[in-house]
């Protein structure tokens, strides 16, 4: 006798009659495998399935669902199911499925249009589209890793010389490894990009949050990133801020980002500007540039994964593509708002926005 | 209290690592031995250095159970153990296995030279 492959799914649907419909189709499928059906009817019991032992193959979750919906729906499950494909059913609005998927989710159904043999071959699909990704993702991990490696010795090397030539009294050569030293960061960090791409995709983004001193680190960051350049000068206007709750190390990508994205774009002009303010309860921060400016309908696009911007000679600005898209969810799970003013030709203002805390000295 | 005379102990499996690291560490006035293979490290028993760089993937060898073993026997779990790692992300699973410390590669000289004072405060 075959052995039976055992698929695990947990169907989250409010709907009993969708419930009972979708069950008596893998029930009546002929294929090789045998579907387990886990029901619950809202995103909070899902949860508490998936962080019990026992392994979940596959969700199918209504798109509405009493206690959520859509990208709600799928950034909760993200976190909390490790690499588990995500099928979403919907009636109707395919719009809110579409952004599902946008978000990671594996595919989308729509009520009116599947039967057993669509609905098992979905399942099918979705199983081994989210195994290709993991393994993508993996690799992205391990390639990162190694990368990693020679830049440690790198970087330890240039540390041992720039310490013999500070003792040696010799400035000029002392400075020239500092340079180095910035540009190995610089290397460092996009493969950091790389690495957490990847882990924003995989739900596994974590951060380590604690009490920090906001404006120390800003002055942090500005001097680390005024010397990877001579063609600028990078000046703070920082009211004096009460400290921050968040990932210190995160926040400080956030600026690192959008401060080298403030160089990169102006290449004839000078100033770069950080400056912050105080609106309400939250914190804002803005990154002020007078290069090249973003076309306007450019504007609602630049935080998407993989956008990079032409210049005016039509090639492209060297970089990943990455560094706003992450910068945006760093800020996004920090519960504040990013967005851009710009103007083609007069540069760009990128602002963040963090909560404050109320209760601190 | 100077570093002169603290014995550091680094293993790691990047040999590129190992020499840069200790040419640091001896510029800094460390004295410093090195492992390529963690399994001399949990065999120590004399010698024992003022304070361990551990590596938390050693082809094939698990960091953490190093750290662990470490940690368990009486003649070796007096010692500071800072763990090191690509993934700054694993700092939390390296502070479970019992290590006293993190350093996310690739280091910060200042990071690396306050955390190693940090934790050989006592030591003669």
């Amino acid at each position: 006798m075959k052995k039976q492959n055992i698929t695990n799914i947990l169907l989250i649907e409010d709907n009993q009659g969708d419930a009972d419909l979708i069950q008596e189709m893998l029930l009546e499928s002929g294929s090789a495998s045998s579907y387990k059906i886990t029901h619950v009817t809202r995103l909070k019991d899902s949860v508490k399935q998936l962080q019990n032992k026992e392994k979940i193959d596959v969700i199918l979750s209504d798109v509405k669902l009493p206690d959520t919906q859509g990208g709600e729906t799928l950034t909760e499950l993200q976190r909390v199911a490790d690499y588990v494909p995500i099928i979403f059913v919907t009636g109707s609005n395919e719009d809110l499925a579409i952004q599902a998927i946008q978000g990671g989710a594996q595919d989308y159904l729509l009520k009116s249009e599947f039967d057993s043999e669509v609905l098992t071959r979905t399942i099918r699909y979705a199983i081994e589209r989210k195994k290709l990704e993991k393994q993508k993702d993996d690799f992205l991990g391990v390639a990162s890793h190694e990368l990693k490696t020679p830049i440690t010795s790198i970087k330890a090397y240039t540390q041992v010389l720039n310490l013999r030539f500070q003792k040696a009294g010799d400035k000029t050569s002392s400075d020239l490894v500092s340079k180095m030293d910035a540009q190995l960061n610089k290397l460092n960090n996009l493969i950091g990009d790389l690495l957490d791409v990847t882990k924003i995709e995989g739900g596994t983004l974590q951060f380590h949050e604690d009490y920090f001193d906001y404006n120390n680190l800003v002055e942090e960051i500005v001097e680390e990133m005024q010397r990877t350049t001579d063609k600028h000068t990078i000046t703070t206007q920082l009211i004096k801020t009460k400290r921050i709750y968040g990932d210190r190390d995160r926040i400080g990508q956030v600026l690192t980002n959008l401060i080298v994205n403030a160089i990169k774009y102006s290449p004839h002009n000078k100033k770069i500007t950080v400056k912050t303010t105080v609106r309400g309860t939250m914190l804002h921060t803005c990154v002020e540039d007078h290069g090249v400016g973003i076309p306007l309908d450019m504007i609602e696009k630049v935080f998407e994964r993989f956008f990079r911007v032409s210049g005016p000679t039509q090639d492209t600005y060297p970089g990943l593509g990455l560094g706003l898209y992450i910068t945006s969810e760093i800020v996004r799970r920090h519960k504040g708002k990013i967005w851009v003013e710009s103007e083609e030709g007069n540069g760009s203002c990128f602002y963040f926005s963090l909560p404050l805390q109320n209760n601190t000295d | 209290m100077n570093s002169q005379n603290k014995k550091v102990l680094i293993a790691d499996d990047d040999s590129a690592i190992l020499d840069s690291i200790t040419l640091l560490l001896e510029e800094l006035g460390y004295s410093v031995e090195t492992s390529v293979n963690g399994e001399t490290i949990s065999k120590l028993q004399d010698n024992l250095p003022d304070i361990l760089l551990l590596d938390i993937w050693m082809s094939g060898r698990d960091g953490r159970d190093i750290c662990r073993k470490l940690k368990e026997q009486s003649h070796t779990k007096h010692i500071p153990i800072i763990m090191i790692s690509a993934n700054k992300d694993t700092e939390k699973i390296a502070l479970q296995a019992g290590a006293d410390d993190f350093l996310a590669k690739p280091f910060d000289i200042n990071d690396l030279y306050q955390k190693i004072e940090k934790y050989t405060e006592n030591t003669i």
